[in-house]
């Protein structure tokens, strides 16, 4: 199966996805009774209808959430809305109830209504790219690398494909960082001579696998 | 909204496909540099070409690394000189090219192009002097490009023109007899020449244009061939027009690259952005040629029957990617087949598979015409001189441009090898056909008159 790497290039805002595949957008119901829950479990057909079921049973409204199945195992994020006062407890126990006894891996938290709204860095957004011979401790060389220079990582995709390792970053850089010497850098780390990285500005993609073509220099649109 | 498999197939583009942004060239007028006075002149065009251009090569870089796309030649194309110095005589046409080289060279760019004159119906005094100031400033420069118009689809073909470009081709060769008559190769010769074409040796800033521009060339035959072979790969029924689908798409993606980077630069230089020109201009690296394409096409040896039709359908489908990923495609657009540049292409000129006059009939369904070809140095100019008439003919009739790059290498016969290095790469000689048979023809001068556009048939 091909992965799917979900990039939002309009920033601040994250993209959500139905099961069904299309965007919901948050409406803004920030009531008191706002959780934020999320699943795993081994993938299976029907999850999806036993959580929702359990979260209808207790008048709750799915407002977003964001599902993916990695090497066989199910993982989703959900934003439930309740109309009046719920312990998470009372939610935990009923989505936990929708599987079989142990299945599903449950936690559910009450939702900060600014989080959706706190852009953690504003600055542009690249893709990085990191593709070789897989080994322990790329990714967290790489993220304390990001993590140093103040980088956002606000996407990353990972998978193995025969001895390949590929890793498929959005990050959101600052301003004031030079692109050069930040290339230069992720070039620098010792994650191994055959592992290559680049960095690269998420427009480039956006240009060659869209339609629409944007640019500031451009008078209309 | 971007996923996994584009990025993986746009990263596939420049890391493994050879995909790059060809040139960035910009365009600059240099009429107000005229002057009566030819040092003041060479002061005034060193002066604006520094002024407007002197950023061009570092803007490109940063430009480049943002993007992760290689910017592989930065280029100057002026107003036609022939018209800028046109008051000026044999040793100021010299001391302008002496000028544009160093100019050039000050600010970083391998080729400025625009040593040009405009002769389809005729010639000023000044369009004389440059052509016959030609042989001279091609050997005694080094980054300076020319480009000669002698015909058109409105006024036919100027075959006084014709023949003095044999003359002036031959005489370059001899000067550069040292480097196999590479001069040869910075002189392009052009029916219906496009005045925004980014590419060298062609590129000139055309009379209709802005003060400066930036124009932009993209390739990537690799690019195409890679889609190809991905597409067999994929298996199931595969026609025609399943390629011509595949040619497209990529064309597409490769001409998006030639935009975003174009536009980039322009603004960062706040000048205007002109066109891009999605053109398959091959390299001599393997992998990075239209010969090959041609072979994934199914054409097995380069030259047989079906040569001309596969290119047709190549060149087609990658004017129609471009034009509907870009509202700014210029230039010209289509693939490329410099012998030289093409290791796919030399290597059947070797082999004896592809002949001139094969490549020839190729040239009248793809772009430009008969580029970087090497003949044998005992070529007359009345040889040299029918071929270019055989070329213009073409895109005369057909309403499209054509060119001729021919190489005479001094000391050397067809079947020998001629090597120029780099990105002009190497061929076999090309054996000519009964030369010194059309002498009586080329030499009647006057013009061929413009073809009737009706009664097609």
């Amino acid at each position: 199966m091909n992965p799917t790497y979900l990039i939002d290039k309009r920033g601040a805002v994250p993209i959500i996805y139905s099961d069904d595949r299309s965007p919901i957008w948050n409406r803004g119901m920030n009531m008191a009774g706002d959780f934020v829950i999320s699943v795993m479990s081994r993938d299976r057909v029907g999850i999806i209808a036993g959580v929702t079921r359990a979260i209808l049973d207790l008048r709750g409204n799915v407002e977003a959430l964001s599902q993916t199945v990695l090497r066989g195992y199910f993982t989703i994020i959900l934003t439930v809305s309740f109309p009046e006062e719920m312990p998470a407890e009372r939610i935990q126990a009923a989505v936990e109830k929708s599987g079989s006894p142990g299945e599903l891996a449950v936690s559910v938290k009450p939702r900060d209504p600014d989080a959706a709204r706190t852009a953690p860095v504003t600055g542009d957004q690249f893709v990085l790219t990191i593709m070789g011979k897989d080994r322990p401790g790329v990714i967290s060389r790489i993220s304390s690398y990001l993590s140093s220079r103040g980088i956002n990582i606000v996407d990353l995709y990972a998978y193995t494909e025969g001895d390949n390792f590929v890793v498929l970053s959005q990050v959101m850089i600052p301003s004031n960082l030079d692109i050069r010497q930040l290339q230069i850098d992720l070039e620098g780390l010792p994650l191994g001579s055959d592992l290559v990285t680049r960095l690269q500005h998420q427009d480039i993609f956006v240009a060659t696998s869209e339609i629409e073509f944007r640019h500031k220099g451009m008078r209309s649109r | 909204m971007l996923r996994s498999e584009d990025i993986m197939t746009t990263l596939g583009m420049f890391q493994k496909e050879h995909l790059d942004v060809r040139t960035v060239t910009m365009g600059l007028n240099l009429m107000d540099c005229a002057s009566p006075d030819a040092d003041q002149l060479c002061r005034k065009i060193r002066r604006k070409i520094l002024d407007r251009a002197g950023r061009l090569v570092s803007i490109c870089d940063g430009i480049g690394a943002r993007y992760g796309i290689p910017v592989v030649n930065r280029r100057v194309a002026v107003s036609p000189i022939s018209a800028v110095a046109a008051s000026h005589g044999m040793g100021g046409f010299l001391q302008v090219a002496r000028t544009l080289d160093a100019a050039a060279r000050e600010i970083g760019v391998n080729f400025v192009g625009g040593y040009t004159a405009l002769v389809q119906k005729g010639f000023t005094a000044g369009e004389r002097t440059l052509i016959e100031s030609l042989p001279e400033a091609l050997s005694t420069t080094e980054r300076v490009c020319s480009s000669v118009n002698v015909a058109s689809t409105k006024a036919g073909i100027n075959m006084d023109a014709v023949l003095m470009l044999g003359e002036v081709i031959v005489r370059t060769a001899q000067l550069t007899a040292a480097s196999d008559g590479f001069g040869c190769a910075k002189l392009v010769v052009f029916a219906n020449m496009p005045e925004d074409n980014p590419f060298m040796a062609g590129a000139y800033l055309g009379y209709g244009e802005p003060e400066c521009v930036i124009n932009i060339g993209v390739s990537g035959p690799g690019v195409v061939k890679s889609a190809l072979q991905r597409l067999a790969k994929r298996g199931g029924q595969i026609d025609l027009g399943a390629i011509a689908e595949e040619i497209k798409m990529t064309s597409f993606r490769v001409t998006r690259v030639g935009e975003l980077i174009g536009r980039e630069v322009a603004a960062a230089l706040g000048v205007n952005f002109g066109i891009v020109d999605l053109s398959l201009a091959p390299t001599p690296a393997v992998g990075d040629s239209v010969g090959e394409i041609l072979q994934t096409m199914g054409i097995a040896v380069i030259g047989a029957p079906g040569s001309t039709a596969a290119l047709a359908l190549l060149n087609d489908a990658v004017k129609k990617g471009g034009l509907f990923a870009s509202s700014s495609v210029g230039g010209l657009s289509g693939a490329f087949i410099p012998v030289c540049e093409d290791r796919a292409l030399a290597e059947a000129v070797a082999q004896g598979h592809l002949s001139l006059e094969k490549l020839e009939a190729m040239t009248s369904v793809c772009s430009v015409g008969l580029d970087m070809i090497a003949v044998p140095g005992d070529t007359s100019a009345d040889t040299i001189a029918a071929i270019i008439a055989d070329e213009m003919a073409i895109g005369v009739v057909n309403n499209k441009t054509t060119a001729v790059r021919l190489i005479p290498v001094p000391g050397k016969k067809a079947g020998e090898k001629a090597v120029f290095g780099g990105l002009f790469g190497e061929s076999a000689i090309m054996p000519i056909r009964h030369p010194g048979a059309s002498s009586r023809f080329v030499r009647y001068g006057g013009r061929v008159p413009a073809p009737l556009h009706s009664l097609n048939n």
